[in-house]
C-alpha cells in the first residue's frame, strides 16, 4: 500500500482512466459486464476518495497531500497534484455522483454501452483532474480532456438535435479555454525573469504579486474569467447550458450539472480571483451584477418552459448565480456558502435531472403538459421529485438552504471595492470592447457581402445595413461603449453615496439576489404541480410504474445527503472554512480592499435578569414629547418596586 | 423537582416526539392498522404537551427572567455566522407551547374522526405531526435562523395539507399559492437577518436584544429590520398586501383550517414580533406600521366576510381579521396583549372551525350555508359549543374574547398618549375605531353564519343530505366541549383592569420579556368603560342586524335590497373579495409571465444571445468560404499571389524608412506619460 498512500491523488485521478482502457477491452454485446465494471471501477475510486478525505486534515489551509514529478523540464511543466478544502469537497461530489451515473444509465443506454461507459470514465479522470492539478499546464490539459467525452456524449447518446447542442457546447467552451490557454501562455512568460520558466500554480502566484503587469493584468485576468464565465455558466454566457442538457442523455445532464459547471466556479477561486487579485477586485462589482442578473433571470426564464428539463437546467443558471455572488463577495461566510452551495447544487440538480430521467425513459417526453396527476400513480416518486425539489428550492432543514443562507448572509455583510475605481476600469473596457465588436462587426458585413453578393434577400440586406450602421457607430464613438460599460454601476454609485465612497454594493445585490427565493419557489412548484398534482389527464400514464429497486438505489442517497447536508452541514463547512478563510482574508490583503472584519462576533453577552430589566426600563422611557405638558408619564403598574 | 439539566433534555423531545411520530407515520403509515396510526400520531402530541407542562410548571416556579436552554448541536458556523440548534423555553415561548401542543393534540383527536374514512389516513397524521414540530421549533428556536427553519417548516406543511387532495388542480394550486405568498415574506425574514447580522454580529434573540439595550443597532437598522420583519409577519399571518393566500387554504381538510389556519401558524407573524419587541420598540415607524396595517386588515377582511356563503371563508376571512387585531396591539407595542389575543383567539376560532368541520362532517360535505339552516337541533354539541365560542369571538361580555378585544381597543385608544406618541399623536382614535367597527363586522357575519347555519328555518339541502344529518362521533365533539369552555373562561389569563383583573399574563407572567403595556398612568377609568361600552355596542348592533335579516328565515328586505342597483353591486364587488385576486393577477403576475416569456427567453435569450452566438458560427463559415476564393487550384493564380506577396515583403524589407524622424516631438510615448 505504500505506493497508493503516497499517490493517492494519482490513484484516484487515472484510476478511471485505467477502467476506461479496460473496458475498451471488453467484447461488443457484453453491456452488463461493462457496466458492473464500470460500477465497480466508481465504486472503488469513490472509495479511494473517502480514504482521502480521512486524511484530509481540516484545518490545514495550504495545499495537502501534495505529489510532484517534474513533466517537461524544458519548459518548466510539472506533474503536480495537491488539494485544499475546496478541492477536497469537489473530489468528494465527483466520486460520490460517478458510481450514482453509471447505475442510472442500466436502463437509459441501450446502445453502445461500452463506448459511453469509456466515455464516462474518461471525463472522470479529467474532472478529478482539474481540482487535483496544481500546475497551470497540467490542469488545462485536463481541462481541455473533459471536453472531448462530454462532446460525444451529447453527440451520440444525445436527442433529436444533438449535433447542434454537442457543437454549441464544445465551441463555446472551446472559445473561452483558448482565451485562457494564451493568458497562461502569457503569464508565465511574463514572470518567468523571476527565477526561470515555471507552471507552478503556487510560484506563478506568488510571482505575479511582484510582478508589475500593469494594464495587461487586467486583460489576463479577463481571459481566465471569461473561460470560466462560459463554463459556469453566468449570464450572458448561458445560452449553451439549456440546449445541451436538454439534448444530452440523462447521466450526461448529471455530470455536466453535478461537476462540470463547478470547474468554472473552482476556476474563479483557484486561478482568476487568486491570481490576479488586484485586476479582478475592480470587477468583483460587476461580477456580482451579472451574478444577481443570471440569478433572476435563470428564475424567470425557467418559470416559463414547458420542457421540465430545460426548467431545471435554466434553475442552474439561477443558481450559479448564487455561488458567484457569494465567490465575489469575498467575505468567509460568502465564500463558504458558495463552496457548499456548489456541492448542494450538485447534489439536488443532480438528483433533478436523473428524476426526469425517470419520466422520459417511461414517456419519452419530458414537456410538462403531458404529465398531470402522476402523485397518484407514482407516489414514491412524488415524494422523491418533491423533496429533492424543495432542496434546490432551498428550503431549510434541505442542503440548499445552508448554501444560499450564507451565500446572503456573507455577501451581505460583506465590504466591497470603493466603486470609484471600478468605473474608470470599466469605461476603459467598456471602450476597448466596443472596438473589438464594432471592427468585427465590420469585418463580417465586408465579407458577408462577399460571400453572399448574389443571393441576399431583402431583409438580408436590411439587416446588413443595420449591423454596419451599428458597427459605424461603434468605432465613431467609442465613449458610448465607455458609457455602457459604466452604466452597470454608476447609478448604483449614486443612489447612496454622493462622494462616490460606496463600499455596501453587494449589500445592494444581495437584496436583489434574495428575490431569488421567491422565484426558485413558484418555478418548482409549477413543475411539481403540473407533473403530479391535478387528475390524470393522459391515459398513457394510468399504467405508469413507480421507482423500480434500482432507480430507488440511484436516488435515495442523494436524498439522504440532501438530508444530511441540511441538518447537519457543520463538517462539510469544516472542510472548507481554513482554506475559504485565508482565501478571502489573502485576497483582501492583496487587493487592498477593506478587511473582512466589520462586525466580527462582538462580545454581546445574554443580559442578565437584573440587566433586562434594566433595558426593559430604558426603553420604556418617554421619548421626548412634542407637546411636554404631561410630565408624570408613567407605567401603569409595577415600576413602583 | 427536576434539575435544570434534566429540563433541558426534556425540552429536546418537545420538537423531537412529534418529528419520531411524522417519520414513523410517513415511511410506514401506510402498512399499519388505522388505529396504530392515530395512537403514534396522538400519543406522540400528548407526550409533546406533557412534556411542555412539566417544563413550564418548572419555569413557573423559577425566578422571573429564567430560561431553559437546551443546546443540540452547531447548525452552521463560518465567518462571523455562528447557529447553534438550540431550543429555549421562556415565559413567552412557554405560553406558545402550550398552544401548540394543547390544541394541536385535541386537533389531532378530532382529526381522528373527522378523516376515518379518508384512504390517505397515514400521509395525513404524518403531515400533521410534521407541522407540530416545524411550528414547535418556529417558538423554541434560540435564534433568528432556527425560527425561520420552523417558519418554513409549517410553510410546507401548510402547502401538503391544503393541497392535500392534490387529484383536485384547484387545491393543488390554493397550496402553491400559499407557499408562494409566504415565501415574499420569507424574502423579507431573509433580509433582515442579514441586516441584523451585519450590524450586531450575531442572530440570537438574547445576544440581539443585548445589542438593541447597548446601542449597537441604531434606529434606521432598526426601522429597517423591524419592516422587513413585518413583511415576513404579513405573508405568514395574512396582513395586507399578503392575506390572499389564506381564504383559499380553506381547500385543505378542516381540521387543518383549524389547527394551522387559525389557531397556530397564522399566529407566528405575531409571534414574530412579540419576540422582536425589543427592535420593534426602537422604531417607532415601523410600529406605526404594524399597528395600521392590522387595524386595516382586520377592517377589510371584516367587511368580506359579511357577504361569502361558503362556511369555511366566513371563518377565513374572520381569521384574517382577528390577525389583524393582534397586529394592533402589537403595533401600539402591547406584546403581550397580542398573545393574550393569539391565546384566545385559538381557544374560540379553532372551535368554530372544528364546529364547521363537524356540520360539514354531518352535512355530507357541502359547505354551502344555503343549502344549511335549523341544524341546531340535529347536532346539539356542535350547536352549543359553536354558540358558545360565537359568544366569545363577538365580544359577549364577560367571555374570553371580550377581555382580550377589549384590550386591544383600549391600548389602540391610549397609543395616542403613550410612549410612542411623538409618532401615534392623532392615530390612536382612528386605530380603535377601525377595531371597534370591524368588531361590529365581526358579530355581524359570525350571527349571520349561525342563523343561516343553525336556525332560519329548515335544511334547505338535498332530501338525502338532510337524511344523513347527525351529530358527530365523540372524538368530535370532545375537542368541541374542551375548546369551548376554554373560550368561556380563557379571559381569566389577562383579565382587565378595569374590571378587576390582574391582567397577569401581560402584567406579570411575559413581564420580563415585552415589558409593561405603554400605558400612561391616569384616571381613565370613566373612558376605559365609556369606550367599552360603545364597542359593545357596536357589535351589539352587528348581531340586531343580523337577527334582523337572518334570524327566522333571509328576511324580505334583505331580498329587496340585494336586487337593488347600488346595494346589489355593492354586494357583488364585496362577495368577489373586492376583486383584490384579480389585481393581483393582473398587475403582477400576468405581466412577470410576459416579461419572462417574451422579453427574457424568447426575446433576449432565442434572439439575442444566441443570435450573436450563431453570428460569431457564420463568421467561421465565413472565413473558410473567403478561404476557399483562393483555394482554386489554379496553379498560375497560386503562383501570381505568392510572387506579389514576395515583391511586397521585400519592398518593406528594403526600403530605407526612418520613422522616427517623420514625427513631430510631442507625439512621442514620453511626452504623453509626462503629460
Amino acid at each position: 500500500m505504500g505506493f497508493l498512500e503516497t499517490h493517492l491523488l494519482t490513484a484516484i485521478v487515472f484510476l478511471p482512466l485505467l477502467g476506461a482502457f479496460i473496458c475498451l477491452a471488453f467484447p461488443k454485446g457484453e453491456d452488463s459486464g461493462v457496466r458492473g465494471f464500470a460500477l465497480t471501477v466508481s465504486l472503488v475510486d469513490l472509495g479511494l476518495a473517502i480514504w482521502l478525505w480521512s486524511r484530509f486534515s481540516p484545518n490545514v489551509a495550504g495545499m495537502q497531500l501534495a505529489e510532484r514529478v517534474e513533466w517537461i523540464p524544458s519548459l518548466g511543466i510539472t506533474y503536480a497534484m495537491g488539494i485544499d478544502g475546496v478541492a477536497m469537497i469537489l473530489i468528494l461530489l465527483t466520486a460520490f455522483l460517478a458510481p450514482i451515473v453509471v447505475l442510472s444509465t442500466y436502463s437509459s443506454v441501450e446502445e453502445r454501452a461500452r463506448e459511453f461507459m469509456v466515455c464516462m470514465l474518461f471525463l472522470q479522470t479529467g474532472m478529478l483532474g482539474a481540482f487535483a492539478a496544481t500546475d497551470l499546464f497540467l490542469f488545462y490539459t485536463f481541462y481541455e480532456v473533459m471536453l472531448v467525452p462530454m462532446y460525444f456524449l451529447i453527440g451520440i447518446w444525445g436527442g433529436r438535435r444533438r449535433i447542434y447542442a454537442a457543437l454549441k457546447f464544445f465551441l463555446y467552451t472551446m472559445g473561452g479555454s483558448l482565451l485562457m490557454l494564451v493568458a497562461i501562455i502569457y503569464t508565465v512568460w511574463a514572470v518567468k525573469d523571476q527565477g526561470g520558466l515555471t507552471f507552478d500554480w503556487a510560484v506563478v502566484t506568488q510571482r505575479l504579486a511582484s510582478a508589475n503587469l500593469g494594464s495587461t493584468e487586467i486583460w489576463l485576468f479577463l481571459a481566465f474569467a471569461v473561460a470560466f464565465a462560459i463554463k459556469v455558466p453566468m449570464f450572458p454566457f448561458h445560452t449553451w447550458l439549456p440546449d445541451a442538457h436538454v439534448e444530452a442523455p440523462t447521466g450526461a445532464s448529471v455530470i455536466l450539472a453535478g461537476v462540470l459547471l463547478k470547474i468554472g466556479t473552482f476556476g474563479f477561486v483557484r486561478y482568476a480571483l487568486w491570481m490576479f487579485p488586484k485586476a479582478a477586485v475592480a470587477f468583483l462589482p460587476t461580477i456580482g451584477v451579472l451574478a444577481v442578473i443570471g440569478i433572476i433571470y435563470g428564475a424567470l426564464v425557467a418559470m416559463v418552459q414547458s420542457d421540465l428539463k430545460r426548467l431545471v437546467a435554466y434553475s442552474s443558471v439561477s443558481h450559479l448565480g448564487f455561488v458567484m455572488l457569494g465567490l465575489v463577495s469575498m467575505s468567509v461566510t460568502g465564500v463558504a456558502g458558495s463552496v457548499l452551495q456548489m456541492v448542494n447544487h450538485g447534489i439536488s440538480s443532480g438528483a433533478l435531472f436523473l428524476l426526469v430521467g425517470v419520466i422520459y425513459e417511461r414517456r419519452h417526453t419530458r414537456q410538462l403538459d403531458d404529465f398531470g396527476g402522476l402523485a397518484k400513480v407514482m407516489p414514491k416518486y412524488a415524494f422523491l421529485f418533491v423533496l429533492l425539489a424543495l432542496s434546490s428550492a432551498g428550503l431549510p432543514g434541505l442542503n440548499g438552504f445552508v448554501g444560499e443562507f450564507m451565500i446572503v448572509m456573507g455577501s451581505f455583510g460583506a465590504m466591497g471595492p470603493t466603486m470609484d475605481v471600478t468605473n474608470g476600469e470599466l469605461a476603459r473596457i467598456g471602450i476597448s470592447l466596443a472596438g473589438v465588436i464594432g471592427l468585427g462587426a465590420v469585418i463580417l458585413m465586408v465579407m458577408k457581402v462577399a460571400a453572399e453578393r448574389a443571393r441576399m434577400s431583402l431583409w438580408q440586406r436590411v439587416g446588413a445595413v443595420a449591423l454596419v450602421a451599428l458597427a459605424a457607430l461603434l468605432i465613431v464613438a467609442p465613449p458610448i461603449g465607455g458609457f455602457g460599460g459604466g452604466l452597470l454601476v454608476r447609478p448604483l454609485v449614486g443612489l447612496t453615496s454622493d462622494n462616490g465612497d460606496f463600499r455596501e454594493i453587494f449589500a445592494l445585490l444581495t437584496v436583489f439576489a434574495g428575490t431569488g427565493v421567491i422565484f426558485a419557489a413558484v418555478y418548482l412548484l409549477i413543475a411539481v404541480q403540473r407533473v403530479f398534482f391535478g387528475p390524470i389527464r393522459h391515459a398513457e400514464n394510468e399504467g405508469l410504474e413507480d421507482l423500480s429497486f434500482r432507480e430507488q438505489t440511484v436516488l435515495w442517497p442523494l436524498a439522504i445527503v440532501a438530508i444530511l447536508m441540511g441538518l447537519f452541514p457543520q463538517p462539510f463547512i469544516d472542510m472548507v472554512n481554513p482554506t475559504v478563510d485565508a482565501y478571502a482574508r489573502q485576497f483582501r490583503e492583496r487587493a487592498n480592499l477593506p478587511a473582512i472584519a466589520m462586525t466580527d462576533a462582538p462580545a454581546l453577552q445574554p443580559l442578565t435578569p437584573a440587566q433586562r430589566d434594566q433595558a426593559n426600563e430604558r426603553r420604556r422611557l418617554p421619548a421626548p414629547r412634542a407637546h411636554g405638558n404631561d410630565p408624570n408619564l408613567r407605567v401603569r403598574k409595577g415600576a413602583q418596586e | 423537582m427536576l434539575t435544570p439539566k434534566d429540563l433541558e433534555s426534556l425540552i429536546a423531545l418537545i420538537p423531537i416526539l412529534p418529528l419520531v411520530g411524522a417519520i414513523i407515520n410517513g415511511l410506514w403509515g401506510h402498512r399499519l392498522p388505522q388505529r396504530v396510526v392515530s395512537l403514534v400520531a396522538c400519543g406522540s402530541v400528548l407526550a409533546s404537551f406533557v412534556l411542555s407542562a412539566i417544563v413550564v410548571g418548572h419555569l413557573a416556579q423559577a425566578e422571573d427572567g429564567a430560561r431553559y436552554v437546551s443546546t443540540l448541536y452547531t447548525w452552521m458556523a463560518s465567518g462571523n455566522l455562528n447557529i447553534g440548534v438550540s431550543f429555549v423555553v421562556d415565559r413567552l415561548s412557554a405560553v406558545m407551547i402550550l398552544v401548540i401542543t394543547g390544541i394541536g393534540f385535541l386537533i389531532h383527536v378530532y382529526s381522528t374522526g373527522y378523516m376515518s374514512h379518508e384512504p390517505a389516513y397515514a400521509r395525513y397524521f404524518a403531515y400533521l405531526n410534521l407541522f407540530c414540530f416545524a411550528m414547535l421549533c418556529l417558538v423554541l428556536g434560540s435564534s433568528l435562523p432556527l425560527l425561520f427553519l420552523g417558519w418554513e417548516g409549517v410553510g410546507l406543511c401548510s402547502y401538503l395539507l391544503i393541497g392535500f387532495w392534490y387529484t383536485d388542480i384547484e387545491k393543488a394550486q390554493a397550496g402553491k399559492k400559499a407557499f408562494v405568498v409566504n415565501r415574499i415574506g420569507d424574502f423579507g425574514v431573509l433580509i433582515a437577518m442579514a441586516l441584523l447580522l451585519r450590524t450586531t454580529g450575531t442572530l440570537e434573540f438574547e445576544t440581539l436584544r443585548a445589542a438593541a439595550a447597548g446601542g449597537v443597532i441604531t434606529t434606521t437598522v432598526a426601522t429597517a429590520a423591524a419592516l422587513l420583519l413585518f413583511l415576513g409577519a404579513t405573508g405568514k399571518s395574512a396582513q395586507l398586501p399578503l392575506y390572499v393566500w389564506l381564504p383559499d387554504a380553506m381547500a385543505g381538510p378542516t381540521p387543518v383550517s383549524a389547527l394551522i389556519h387559525a389557531a397556530t401558524m397564522v399566529t407566528a407573524g405575531v409571534y414574530l414580533v412579540a419576540r422582536t419587541g425589543f427592535i420593534y420598540s426602537m422604531a417607532p415607524i415601523a410600529m406605526l406600521t404594524v399597528a395600521v396595517v392590522g387595524a386595516a386588515t382586520a377592517l377589510f377582511a371584516a367587511t368580506i366576510g359579511t357577504a361569502q356563503y361558503d362556511i369555511k371563508k366566513v371563518l377565513a376571512y374572520s381569521t384574517v381579521s382577528q390577525l389583524g387585531f393582534m397586529f394592533i396591539a402589537a403595533g401600539v407595542g402591547a406584546y403581550a396583549i397580542a398573545l393574550f389575543h393569539v391565546i384566545t383567539h385559538a381557544f374560540f376560532k379553532a372551535c368554530l372551525f372544528l364546529g364547521s368541520g363537524s356540520v360539514i362532517h354531518g352535512m355530507s360535505g357541502e359547505q354551502d350555508m344555503r343549502q344549511m339552516g335549523g341544524l341546531a337541533k340535529k347536532m346539539p354539541i356542535t350547536f352549543a359549543t359553536f354558540f358558545v365560542a360565537t359568544l366569545a369571538i363577538t365580544g359577549f361580555p364577560l367571555l374570553s374574547g371580550f377581555a382580550s378585544k377589549d384590550l386591544i381597543l383600549w391600548n389602540a385608544f391610549i397609543s395616542s398618549e403613550g410612549h410612542y406618541d411623538s409618532v401615534f399623536h392623532g392615530i390612536g382614535f382612528w386605530l380603535w375605531l377601525m377595531g371597534a367597527i370591524a368588531a361590529g363586522f365581526t358579530a355581524f357575519y359570525m350571527w349571520r353564519l349561525v342563523f343561516m347555519t343553525f336556525f332560519s328555518g329548515q335544511t334547505r339541502a338535498s332530501h338525502e343530505v338532510v337524511h344523513h344529518v347527525h351529530e358527530s362521533p365523540k372524538s368530535m365533539t370532545f375537542p368541541l366541549v374542551v375548546l369551548a369552555t376554554l373560550s368561556v373562561i380563557g379571559g381569566a389569563l389577562c383579565w382587565p383592569a378595569v374590571l378587576g383583573g390582574h391582567e397577569w399574563l401581560a402584567e406579570s407572567w411575559l413581564l420580563p420579556i415585552t415589558g409593561h403595556l405603554p400605558t400612561p398612568e391616569g384616571h381613565h377609568e370613566t373612558l376605559e368603560w365609556t369606550l367599552m361600552a360603545c364597542s359593545t355596542g357596536i357589535a351589539f348592533l352587528g348581531f340586531a342586524i343580523a337577527f334582523v335579516l337572518y334570524a327566522r328565515r333571509i328576511h324580505p328586505m334583505l331580498n329587496r335590497l340585494v336586487s337593488e342597483a347600488p346595494f346589489r353591486d355593492l354586494f357583488v364587488l364585496v362577495n368577489n373579495k373586492w376583486h383584490i385576486d384579480e389585481l393581483y393577477d393582473t398587475l403582477v403576475v400576468k405581466p412577470i409571465g410576459w416579461v419572462s416569456r417574451i422579453v427574457f427567453y424568447e426575446g433576449m435569450d432565442r434572439r439575442v444571445i444566441d443570435g450573436l452566438v450563431n453570428l460569431v458560427g457564420w463568421f467561421g463559415r465565413s472565413i473558410g468560404f473567403v478561404g476557399q476564393l483562393f483555394q482554386s487550384g489554379n496553379v498560375q493564380r497560386y503562383l501570381a499571389i505568392f510572387a506579389l506577396a514576395l515583391a511586397l515583403l521585400l519592398y518593406g524589407w528594403l526600403s530605407p524608412s526612418t520613422p522616427q524622424a517623420d514625427q513631430p516631438a510631442e507625439e512621442t510615448p514620453t511626452s504623453i506619460q509626462a503629460r
